[in-house]
C-alpha cells in the first residue's frame, strides 16, 4: 500500500486571511492579551480571548451561516488554527467545540439541538469538554462502564469520566455511554452519547492535577445523573460510529505538530542572537524544521482530503504518530543543546518559561487523542498486517 | 497531465527493466532503451535532446528506476540537460553528468575563460561527455559546462557499485560558463530533489519487500506480521516513507514556481526527510528480514545498499540542515519560513 495525498496549497487565496490573523496575533501580544506558551490548545483557557476570535468569524468557521458561523470551510479554518497554535495562544476555551463537537452536531444533531448549540459555539458562549476515557477504559475505549438506563422522558447516567480537559469550566459535555450491556461479538456496540448541560444535578466534577500541578484534567463524576430524550445525541447504539467518525480530523490537525513550536521559534532566536552559533545546533534546529514542514504538508494534504469528502484514516494516524513525536523531539533537543539554560516556569527569560511547560507536558502529546501505539496499529491494519 | 499518464510512464519503465533483466542485458541496456521510450530527457525541451514532457514525469521515472534498483546515471543527464537547455544551442547528446563537490576554479587567461580544479564523487563521471559543475569565481560560486574528455578521470565506487569518480581538469576551455549564482542554486536544489526521488523509490521496494516477508515468515507458530513489534516496525518504515512524500511533493511545487529561496528551503528540507527515511527504512528492513536479507541471495541488498550510498551523494543530511538553519532569519523566523509562499 503506497500512501499518495495530493499535496494541498493551503496558502494559495488565503494570503489575506493569514495576514489578517497574524496582525491581530501581533497586536494581542503587544497590548499584554497573551504571552505565548506551549500547548495553548491545553493550557491557555481564555474565554475573552475566544470571544475576540469569535467575533472576527474565526470560530465555527466550518458551522453553516444557518447556524451562526462563517461557513468559510475547513481550509480557512486550517489556516487560522494554525497561526494561533505556532504563536502559542490561548485556544483551549473553545477547542473542543470548534474542533470536535460542531462537526459532531451537524453530522448528527437534531435541528432542535443545532440550533441550541452551534450558534453559542461560533459565539464563542458554549464551551464543551469530552467525557470518554475512564478509569478502566483507556486505549480500549469499548470496555467503558459509564450507564445510561432508559428513564420517562430521559435517560439515567451513572458512572466516572477521566481526563475530562476544561471540564470545570465547561457550559456542556459530551458522555459517552453505554446504553445496552456488552456483547462479546460486538463490543463496539450498545454505546450512545449524551449532551450533557453543566451544571446538572448529579454530576459533579473533581480535578486531577497534572505532573506540573496544573488543574486541566478532571474525574466527572454521575450519580443518577437525569437528562431528558433529547440530549441523546445520534442514534442509539451509534455512539462508536460516531466517535470514530470524526477521528482523522481529531487526529491530522496542525495542534498535532505545534504544541512546542513556540519553543522552537524561540530556540532560532536565541541562535540568531549567538556569534558563531555551533554547527551542532544548527544541525538540530534544521532538522526540526524539516521534520515540521513536511509534517505540516502531510497534515494539509489530509485537510485537503477531508475536504474532498475523502476518509484519510490511515493517513491520519501517521500524521499524529510522526506529528506528536516531533513535538517531544523539539523538547528532547533543547534538554540536549540548550547549555545555560534552566526550564523554569516562573523565569523571565522566556526559553526557559517555555522550556518548563513544554517539558512538564510532553508526555501527553503522545498519550491524547489515541497512544502512538494504537495508532500504528491502525496503520498495520492498513497495510493488512492484522 | 492525469494519473493515467503517469501511472503509463511508470509501466513504461518498469517494462523495460524487466525486459532488459530477462535478457541479461546491462544496466547500459537500460539506458538506451529508456532513451528509446523518449523517457531519458523526459522533461527536457526537444532542442536539447529531450521529449519535452510535463515536469511530473521525471519523478515517476526516477523512482521507478530506484524501485528496482537499476543504475543508469539518468538523473544526472536529465539534470544537466535541464540547465543547460535555456543556454546552450547546440545541448551535447552524450550523457552527461553533475558535480557539486570539489575545488573547481574558473579564472580569466589572457582574456580567455579556463577552468581548473577537481569535481570529486561525480556519479558516472568515467562515461560522460560532460559535466555541469559548481566552479569558484571571483565573483562567487558559478555554473560551469565541461567536456569530460579533458579531464583526467579517477574512479571510485559507491557501495552499491555505482561510479562515483574524480574528475580533475587543468585550464579547460569551458562549455559554458553560466551569469550569475542563480543557476548554481537550481543545480543544487534540483539535484536534492532528484535524488530524493530516487530515494523514494529504493525505500518503496524496501518497504514492500519487507511486508512480504513478514506475512510469509513464521517463526513460533505464526506469521512475523501477528506479532504487535513487528507491526510497529512497519508502521514506522511506512511513516518515513510518508514524511519523505510529502516533503517530495511539497518541494516539486517550489521548485516548479521557480529556484530561490523558497526552493532551495523546500529542497534541503526534503532531502533531510529523505535521508531519515533511507536510515529508518534500512535498518528496520533489514532487522525484519532477519539472516536472509543480509546475504547476497537475497535481493534486499540492492535497495538498501542505494539507500545508504545515495545518503552520501551530494551533500550530507547534516549539512542540509545547517543550511537549512542558516536560511531561517532570511525568511524571519521558523514560521515564516515553513509558510512562505511556494512561487516566487
Amino acid at each position: 500500500m503506497t500512501l499518495t495525498l495530493a499535496a494541498v496549497d493551503v496558502d494559495a487565496a488565503r494570503e489575506t486571511l493569514r495576514s489578517e490573523v497574524r496582525a491581530f496575533i501581533s497586536e494581542a501580544i503587544g497590548a499584554g492579551r497573551f504571552v505565548p506558551d506551549c500547548d495553548s490548545w491545553l493550557t491557555g483557557w481564555d474565554p475573552l480571548f475566544s470571544a475576540d476570535l469569535a467575533a472576527r468569524g474565526w470560530i465555527g468557521m466550518a458551522i453553516p451561516r444557518a447556524y451562526g458561523g462563517s461557513e468559510r470551510g475547513s481550509l480557512d479554518r486550517y489556516v487560522v488554527i494554525e497561526e494561533l497554535l505556532a504563536a502559542g495562544a490561548p485556544v483551549a476555551a473553545h477547542w473542543m467545540s470548534d474542533r470536535q463537537i460542531a462537526p459532531a452536531l451537524l453530522r448528527f444533531g437534531t435541528e432542535q439541538q443545532k440550533r441550541a448549540y452551534l450558534p453559542r459555539i461560533a459565539a464563542a458562549k458554549a464551551f464543551f469538554a469530552l467525557g470518554m476515557s475512564e478509569a478502566d477504559a483507556g486505549s480500549d475505549l469499548a470496555a467503558i462502564r459509564t450507564k445510561a438506563t432508559k428513564v420517562d422522558g430521559g435517560w439515567r447516567l451513572e458512572g466516572a469520566k477521566l481526563w475530562t480537559s476544561g471540564g470545570h469550566h465547561a457550559h456542556a459535555m459530551v458522555v459517552l455511554a453505554r446504553t445496552s450491556p456488552v456483547d462479546p461479538q460486538a463490543r463496539h456496540s450498545g454505546m450512545s452519547q449524551f449532551i450533557v448541560d453543566l451544571p446538572t444535578p448529579g454530576v459533579t466534577i473533581n480535578p486531577i492535577l497534572l505532573m506540573s500541578g496544573e488543574h486541566h484534567f478532571n474525574e466527572t463524576v454521575f450519580e443518577d445523573a437525569f437528562v431528558p430524550d433529547d440530549a441523546l445525541l445520534g442514534a442509539i447504539g451509534d455512539g462508536w460510529k460516531q466517535v470514530t467518525a470524526e477521528l482523522a480530523y481529531e487526529r491530522s490537525g496542525p495542534e498535532r505538530i505545534l504544541s512546542t513550536f513556540p519553543l522552537l521559534t524561540s530556540m532560532f532566536q536565541r541562535l540568531e542572537a549567538a556569534q558563531n552559533a555551533p554547527e551542532a545546533e544548527l544541525a538540530a534546529l534544521g532538522t526540526l524544521l524539516s521534520r515540521a514542514r513536511s509534517l505540516r504538508e502531510m497534515s494539509m494534504s489530509i485537510a485537503g482530503a477531508l475536504q474532498r469528502g475523502e476518509a484519510p484514516d490511515v493517513a491520519a494516524a501517521v500524521a499524529k504518530d510522526l506529528g506528536t513525536r516531533f513535538e517531544q523531539d523539539v523538547v528532547d533537543s533543547a534538554l540536549r543543546i540548550l547549555e545555560g539554560v534552566c526550564a523554569d516556569a516562573s523565569s523571565s527569560n522566556e526559553l526557559e518559561r517555555l522550556l518548563s511547560r513544554a517539558a512538564l507536558h510532553s508526555p501527553g502529546f503522545t498519550l491524547r487523542g489515541g497512544t502512538n501505539e494504537i495508532l500504528r496499529g491502525v496503520v498495520a491494519r492498513g497495510m493488512g498486517l492484522r | 497531465m492525469s494519473d493515467h499518464e503517469l501511472n503509463q510512464i511508470a509501466e513504461t519503465v518498469d517494462a523495460i527493466v524487466a525486459r532488459a533483466a530477462s535478457a541479461g542485458q546491462s544496466e547500459g541496456a537500460v539506458f538506451e532503451l529508456l532513451a528509446e521510450a523518449g523517457l531519458r530527457r523526459v522533461a527536457v525541451p526537444a532542442s536539447a535532446g529531450g521529449s519535452a514532457g510535463e515536469p511530473a514525469y521525471l519523478p515517476v521515472v526516477l523512482k521507478r528506476l530506484g524501485y528496482h534498483a537499476v543504475s543508469t546515471g539518468l538523473l544526472e543527464d536529465h539534470l544537466a540537460a535541464e540547465l543547460l537547455a535555456p543556454h546552450l544551442a547546440d545541448v551535447p547528446d552524450g550523457m552527461m553528468t553533475v558535480g557539486i563537490r570539489g575545488d573547481l576554479k574558473v579564472t580569466d587567461a589572457g582574456g580567455n575563460t579556463v577552468v581548473s580544479g577537481s569535481c570529486r564523487q561525480v556519479p558516472w563521471g568515467r562515461a560522460a561527455s560532460h559535466i555541469v559543475a559548481v566552479a569558484q569565481s571571483d565573483a562567487g560560486d558559478r555554473l560551469v559546462a565541461l567536456p569530460v574528455a579533458e579531464a583526467s578521470v579517477t574512479e571510485g565506487r559507491n557501495i552499491a557499485g555505482e561510479p562515483r569518480d574524480q574528475l580533475t581538469f587543468g585550464d579547460v576551455a569551458p562549455l559554458a560558463v553560466f551569469e550569475g549564482s542563480a543557476a548554481v542554486a537550481e543545480l543544487r536544489s534540483r539535484l536534492l530533489l532528484y535524488r530524493s526521488f530516487a530515494m523514494m523509490g529504493a525505500g518503496e521496494r524496501a518497504l514492500d519487500l519487507t511486508v512480504a516477508h513478514v506475512t510469509d515468515r513464521s517463526q513460533f507458530g505464526s506469521a512475523l506480521s501477528r506479532r504487535q513489534v513487528v507491526q510497529h516496525y512497519v508502521a514506522e518504515m511506512f511513516g518515513a516513507l510518508a514524511a519523505a512524500r510529502a516533503a517530495c511533493e511539497a518541494a516539486s511545487l517550489a521548485l516548479a514556481g521557480g529556484a530561490g529561496p523558497s526552493a532551495l528551503a523546500a529542497a534541503l528540507a526534503t532531502r533531510i526527510e529523505a535521508d531519515r527515511m533511507a536510515g529508518t527504512v534500512a535498518r528496520l528492513s533489514h532487522q525484519l528480514h532477519g539472516a536472509i536479507g543480509f546475504t547476497q541471495e537475497h535481493s534486499l541488498h540492492f535497495s538498501t545498499k542505494r539507500l545508504t550510498a545515495w545518503r552520501q551523494d551530494d551533500l550530507a543530511e547534516a549539512a542540509c540542515a545547517i543550511e537549512l538553519a542558516r536560511l531561517v532569519p532570511g525568511f524571519g523566523g521558523p514560521w515564516n519560513a515553513l509558510t512562505a509562499r511556494r512561487t516566487a
